[in-house]
């Protein structure tokens, strides 16, 4: 009975220092462990946008992280999802560092085609999350939400009163103010404001463009001017407008007026 | 058989008693140390984590236990401290297993850390400990009778 009991002893004994060397050295390892976000590098095309978001995992302890998986879920002022991602990495092994690129892709166009987006600043939710499994053996998880702030590229978009001037004996000049601001951050209004003029008959009066190219935080103010056939004119009509940019189309919005 | 025979000299002496005292005391001395360290390494998740309350008794009563084990060393008192101890530390784990799953709030960060797994070990460590000190105690009353028996067989 002895021999097996002083194994058995020692066993116990090795289990409890094992143990603890585990829980000292896995606690120290912890605070050795780095993470830095590099630059976040934005892509966009016409349909797309990505986010690519460089995360450098710096394990200088001495446990192995396995399972890594970052996720990201982009909703919107009315909790839709907008975008989800996953990054997952395998392992990064101890005393060695892993640069991870997330990339976060969302469609910009259907963003754009919610006139909310267009004229109302707002905020999108950011939830971000990385799940771990720290030497094997625990469980971790970081969750973090933040706001992204949306800036509408066309904010306070208004329209004056059209003002109908004697061009010539054939034409007339409609001249419509226009004015808005950009409060988008991440791209210039750079496209053209097209109007058309349209009489209580819904006949074509006439139409142009002017070219606006407007940055981040300003704002623009002009007249587009339109000559029409003054035999056509009526007392009522309608206005539509449409603006074209790089990143966006909206239109018509239809102004009556008379 | 050494340790039968052994036993015969476990007799309470000055010099046996000043020698397990001392042992005793170097073994609590360990004890603290270890515990010590592993509070200073604990010292960047104070705050996230309130471990320090119970595990500080456990820590104590622990250290209680080994001194009085080895104190008592050879006696059946040895075997009920050495069962008490590993029970102890079986029920401290079980009770903490619930708060295993940590979910800590730090600058709009939440950490969650799931401690389950590696508390499922410990108490599995405690139930070890409790086997082998009531095979322990089943021997030490097995070599008691076999000195008993010996004693008797020699007398007769």
């Amino acid at each position: 009975m002895n021999v097996p009991l002083r194994a058995l002893s020692w066993a116990v004994r090795f289990f409890w220092i094992i143990a603890l060397a585990f829980a000292v050295t896995c606690v120290y390892s912890v605070t050795l462990i780095r993470v830095d976000f590099g630059e976040p590098i934005m892509n966009s095309t016409e349909e797309n946008c990505t986010i690519t978001l460089p995360i450098v995992f710096d394990n200088n302890g001495y446990y192995n992280i396995a399972g890594l998986n970052i996720t990201t879920l982009i909703t919107d002022y009315e909790n839709k999802r907008i975008s989800e991602a996953t990054t997952y990495i395998e392992q990064v092994p101890p005393q060695n560092s892993a640069t991870i690129f997330h990339n976060v892709s969302f469609n910009l166009n259907e963003i754009m085609i919610q006139d909310h987006y267009l004229f109302n600043d707002s905020n999108f939710t950011l939830s971000g999350s990385i799940q771990l499994n720290y030497a094997n053996l625990i469980p971790l998880g970081f969750e973090v939400n933040t706001t992204i702030p949306w800036g509408a590229p066309l904010f306070n978009f208004t329209t004056g009163e059209p003002e109908y001037n004697t061009y010539n004996s054939t034409y007339m000049r409609v001249n419509v103010p226009i004015n808005f601001e950009n409060h988008s951050p991440y791209f210039n209004v750079s496209g053209d404001i097209l109007i058309e003029i349209f009489n209580d008959r819904h006949q074509l009066l006439g139409e142009s463009a002017v070219s606006v190219d407007v940055p981040f935080n300003d704002m623009w103010y002009g007249e587009i001017e339109t000559l029409v056939n003054a035999a056509m004119v009526t007392e009522r009509g309608q206005i539509r407008i449409y603006v074209e940019t790089e990143m966006f189309r909206y239109g018509p919005m239809v102004i009556n007026h008379g | 058989m050494d340790k039968v025979e052994k036993g015969k000299d476990d007799k309470f002496t000055m010099r046996n008693f000043l020698s397990r005292f001392s042992k005793a005391l170097l073994k609590v001395a360990i004890g603290y140390i270890l515990f010590f360290i592993f509070s200073k390494l604990m010292i960047p998740l104070e705050g996230i984590y309130s471990y320090q309350t119970g595990l500080t008794t456990l820590i104590v009563l622990f250290l209680v236990f080994t001194f009085f084990i080895e104190l008592t060393k050879g006696t059946i008192i040895q075997h009920v401290f050495s069962i008490t101890n590993s029970l102890m530390i079986v029920f401290y784990f079980v009770c903490i297993l619930d708060t295993g799953l940590i979910n800590v709030t730090i600058e709009q960060v939440d950490l969650m850390v799931d401690l389950r797994f590696f508390l499922s070990i410990l108490i599995l460590g405690g139930v070890l400990s409790f086997a082998k000190s009531m095979l322990q105690l089943v021997n030490w009353m097995n070599e008691r009778e076999e000195r008993w028996l010996r004693y008797q067989i020699k007398s007769l």
